[in-house]
């Protein structure tokens, strides 16, 4: 099938539907979003934590929360949707190549592109980590997806190479669900997530992180036995004689992501050193008309701020479709676009003053500030140091059998209260007992108080067309 | 259990053999301790098609190198296996690595290696403009094969005509009995066959101490392996060679495209103990990055997706040279009808096809009486390669089947049509390294991290596996543990 559309968004996730929302709103009506799920919302789907929201819906959601309202905001719109449509590769000029299993091969040619296809994980094996290759080896997200959407359980006692953001989630998730998370392990000697998580993930369940260590060598035949870990020096180099072995049967790694952009290589466009595609202040590649949007284009830490990149995306491309001379004149000469630099200041000497200062780490939102008795940069951080001193709690994101549900899907489930780490066992059993439904909320008995859980079902989504 | 003939090893020379016989009447079995053909030897190598200048002259090497190499464009026709004309450079640093080169160029004539010349620096770089050195041996007819979806291939058009394949079938013993033998399994199963065929590759010399006692040892020798992502063919089309370091140091690994766009780097050599011991090293990974490096400088610049290693079935013969041992082929001495086959290692993949007309035609035949089979089907059936497709055939292929559509793995572009079909194998072989390994999803470089959990779901979901059923490859490799309650 041979197509025409002014706007193609390759990607319906959390940029590339802000994008398509954000161009509808700016007179842009020959709009096409391809999207290779079955519904939109991309990863946001397997992200069932809260943290998503704050600053584009100024509320606490979880992902697959976020997802349903994007989505609505494009169904309501009616702009048109392909889902279940991969894009193949994108060849000069703007000539989209996709397959769909409803509608066949597609050639599509796009007066401009926005390219939001997201990330991918940076394995093991980019990493050259020595040793076998059995079972139990997952990158986070994948590990996320498979807990998440599958329902499935992976292993037993789990060690996490990285504190990248998604393996301290998994930590976290991992430890809801039963595993022994047995260590994190950084080679830097930073923090590489958000702070807010390295508290509400490991230290709520004491879980420790260990910096300027890393994973020498993963054994076991068919299934991981245990790995050997080693220290780093200053250099980052093995320090001989430290190697020690860790008995487990799960080993995530959460060392990094990588924009995907492989689809453009057919245009020229090749990314850079660490995967990322040069653009202008206009976020437009090389090639004219194609422009790039959220961790297709860097790596953003919150959803939000890829949701806002696109929105920025969308006004530069409707100036082009609007006068593509014009555009281009005063793009010429821009600077390229930089991306935020990475931040290194959670170190461990961070950590250690940080214990020495009697000030908390406030979880509320994803700021991450230190509050005290007396400094909080807001009530809610003031009042979050107050409940911090009677104990760990946060909302709680799980999943939950649906009746009827088709194979391992499960429902996610948040609670709207706070609910303490040594609560979260008789929770879950609570919750296993319950009658899960789609909508709306639903309350255990936690000891003699009741706790609302709310279902983040999502909508069934604009129609496959 | 009773067979005309049982067959020990499914790797690619066990197959190849089940493949030639199931032209014939004869019952035959395959008895293979893994759960799928292509496990051991034949799942981790290089998979180049060699033109036998390598190999000594009046070997039984050179002569099932040469015969191989004419099989194979036709068999991968036939089968359906994808088959890459690379050509071969083994390439000289300066004049003082010539005379190598001369040696071999010789050695290939008097073994009736076809398409081979000397060509000097400018000659390399109109062939490969990326590799540096001064000479070259260049070899046009040497090729690469997947080694995996080659052995798949002859074994499933083998299943198609009636060859049996039983897996998680180790042999612990066989016994004579009378009118053949009888082979016994680890779980305790026996099966009578009036002949037994040994490609037990790693095992051989163990199965074959089995019936009687022989001299032979097979000591393992490890290859790792690099595999980086995929390049465009112009970045390289040949399989490239070093001469072998002359000091001894160094692997003299190579640097060879796939059949899907691939480049790999290896391999290593080194014994070990462990005939199972695949694990990689920090010590090669290094050489194997820095050798590579030297032969081709922007190899820097392509990802590594992934590293493994092979064994090697390295010969040994008490009294004998421990340079260079012939394949050995023979009906065992004091055992008629035990035929066995030890020390099958490099050109053993180019020589398997000749390897199986020589086993049948000269062993076998001897033994029993061969007729051809009626009816028997050739070719092999297999789901339209979405990747390989051009516009119009994708167009058809999902007119026939909408789930050709739908793809999988987004890195490979692995249709959940091929998923489907692999998993519903001939030969039955259920698990993610069945798919990995006829489709090549998951050999990406996400390596699986995006198609991994819905190849899954269609195991455990889709056909109604249990999650310890949906293993990686062995039976103990489940990738999950169960549901979560």
């Amino acid at each position: 099938m041979r197509l025409e559309r002014g706007c193609v968004v390759i990607g319906g996730g959390p940029a590339g539907m802000a994008a398509a929302i954000a161009l509808h709103r700016l007179g842009v009506r020959d709009l096409l979003i391809l999207e290779r799920n079955d519904r939109l919302g991309g990863i946001l789907d397997q992200c069932i934590h809260v943290g998503f929201g704050l600053s584009w819906y100024g509320e606490d959601l979880t992902g697959p929360e976020y997802a349903s309202r994007l989505a609505a905001q494009v169904a309501d719109l009616g702009i048109e949707t392909f889902l279940g449509t991969m894009v193949l590769d994108v060849a000069r000029p703007r000539i989209i190549r996709a397959m769909s299993a409803s509608r066949g091969l597609l050639e599509i040619e796009a007066a401009a592109l926005v390219v939001a296809t997201g990330c991918r994980e940076r394995t093991r094996e980019n990493l050259e980590i020595p040793g076998t290759r059995p079972a139990g080896v997952f990158t986070a997200g994948q590990a996320q997806n498979l807990v998440n959407s599958g329902g499935r359980r992976l292993g037993h006692k789990v060690i996490i190479q990285g504190s990248g953001d998604i393996g301290l989630i998994m930590a976290r998730r991992l430890s809801i669900e039963g595993c022994e998370v047995a260590a994190v392990y950084e080679r830097l000697p930073w923090l590489s997530g958000l702070i807010r998580n390295k508290v509400q993930c490991l230290d709520h369940f004491g879980i420790p992180l260990h910096f300027r260590t890393q994973i020498s060598e993963i054994t076991g035949r068919h299934r991981v036995e245990g790995v050997w870990v080693e220290r780093l020096d200053e250099d980052l180099r093995p320090i001989p004689g430290t190697a020690r072995y860790r008995d487990c049967d799960t080993v995530l790694f959460s060392v990094g992501l990588i924009p995907e952009v492989d689809i453009l290589k057919g245009s020229g466009i090749a990314p850079g050193k660490g995967g990322a595609v040069e653009v202008n202040s206009s976020f437009e590649t090389g090639e004219e008309g194609i422009f790039i949007a959220g961790n297709a284009l860097h790596i953003h830490d919150l959803a939000d701020k890829a949701s806002q990149e696109g929105e920025a995306v969308a006004a530069h491309v409707a100036s082009f479709l609007k006068a593509p001379r014009e555009h281009r004149a005063s793009t010429r000469s821009t600077p390229p676009y930089e991306p935020p630099e990475a931040d290194r200041s959670k170190d461990e000497t961070f950590f250690e003053t940080l214990t020495r200062s009697g000030k908390v780490v406030c979880i509320v939102c994803p700021r991450g500030c230190l509050v005290s008795e007396t400094e909080a940069s807001c009530p809610r951080g003031a009042a979050y140091f107050r409940q911090s001193r009677l104990g760990f709690a946060q909302i709680l994101t799980t999943t939950i059998k649906l009746p009827g549900a088709a194979g391992g899907r499960r429902l996610p489930l948040r609670s709207l209260d706070p609910v303490a780490t040594g609560e979260i066992g008789e929770a879950r059993a609570a919750l296993a007992r319950a009658t899960a439904r789609a909508e709306g909320t639903m309350a255990i008995k936690l000891g003699d108080r009741e706790v609302r859980f709310r279902s983040c079902a999502r909508e069934p989504g604009p129609p496959a067309r | 259990m009773s067979y005309d003939i049982i067959i020990v090893g499914g790797g690619v020379v066990g197959s190849a053999i089940a493949w030639e016989l199931a032209h014939f009447t004869p019952g035959v079995l395959v008895l293979e301790k893994e759960g799928d053909v292509a496990e051991g030897i034949s799942k981790a190598n290089s998979g180049v098609i060699h033109a036998g200048f390598n190999v000594r002259t009046g070997s039984l090497k050179a002569r099932l190198n040469i015969e191989g190499l004419s099989f194979f464009p036709r068999i991968c026709e036939e089968l359906k296996v994808p088959f890459r004309a690379t050509g071969k450079l083994v390439v000289a640093k300066d004049r003082s690595e010539l005379p190598y080169l001369e040696k071999l160029l010789d050695q290939g004539r008097a073994n009736g290696s076809p398409g081979l010349s000397i060509i000097d620096g400018e000659g390399i770089r109109r062939i490969e403009p990326l590799v540096r050195g001064s000479y070259a041996l260049h070899s046009a007819r040497t090729a690469v094969i997947s080694p995996q979806e080659f052995t798949i291939a002859l074994a499933e058009n083998a299943r198609a005509n009636g060859v049996d394949f039983r897996f998680h079938a180790e042999v612990s013993s066989i016994r004579k009995v009378e009118g053949g033998f009888l082979a016994s399994t680890v779980d305790g199963r026996g099966f009578l066959a009036r002949v037994v065929i040994n490609c037990a590759g790693l095992r051989s010399a163990s199965v074959h101490s089995m019936v009687e006692a022989h001299d032979r040892s097979i000591h393992p020798c490890r290859g790792e392996y690099f595999v980086l992502d995929r390049v465009p063919p112009s970045f390289l089309k040949t399989a490239v060679y070093p001469v072998p370091p002359a000091d001894g140091r160094g692997l003299g690994i190579h640097v060879t495209p796939t059949t899907e766009g691939n480049i790999i780097l290896g391999p290593s050599a080194e014994f070990i103990d462990d005939a199972e011991d695949t694990a990689t090293t920090k010590a090669v990974m290094d050489s194997l990055k820095r050798e590579a490096r030297e032969l081709i400088p922007e190899l820097s610049n392509i990802p590594i997706i992934r590293s493994y290693a092979g064994i090697r079935p390295k010969l040994f013969v008490a009294g004998g040279g421990t340079t260079f041992e012939d394949f050995v082929i023979e009906e065992a001495p004091g055992s008629p009808g035990f035929i066995s086959l030890v020390g099958i290692e490099s050109p053993g993949l180019t020589s398997a096809p000749a390897i199986a007309r020589h086993v049948v035609e000269s062993l076998v035949s001897r033994r029993i009486k061969l007729s051809p089979r009626e009816g028997y089907l050739e070719g092999r059936r297999v789901a339209p390669r979405v990747a390989d497709l051009e516009a119009d055939e994708i167009g058809r292929a999902y007119d026939a089947d909408p789930a050709c559509g739908e793809l999988v793995c987004r890195c490979n572009h692995v249709s959940k049509a091929e998923i489907l079909a692999a998993l519903d194998n001939p030969l039955g072989s259920r698990s993610l390294g069945a798919v990995k390994k006829r489709t090549h999803a998951m050999m990406g470089r996400c390596q699986g991290g995006f198609c991994l959990p819905k190849i899954l779901d269609l195991m455990i979901d889709g056909m109604g596996m249990s999650p310890d059923e949906a293993v990686l490859n062995a039976k103990d490799s489940a990738v999950v543990v169960g549901h979560e309650a």
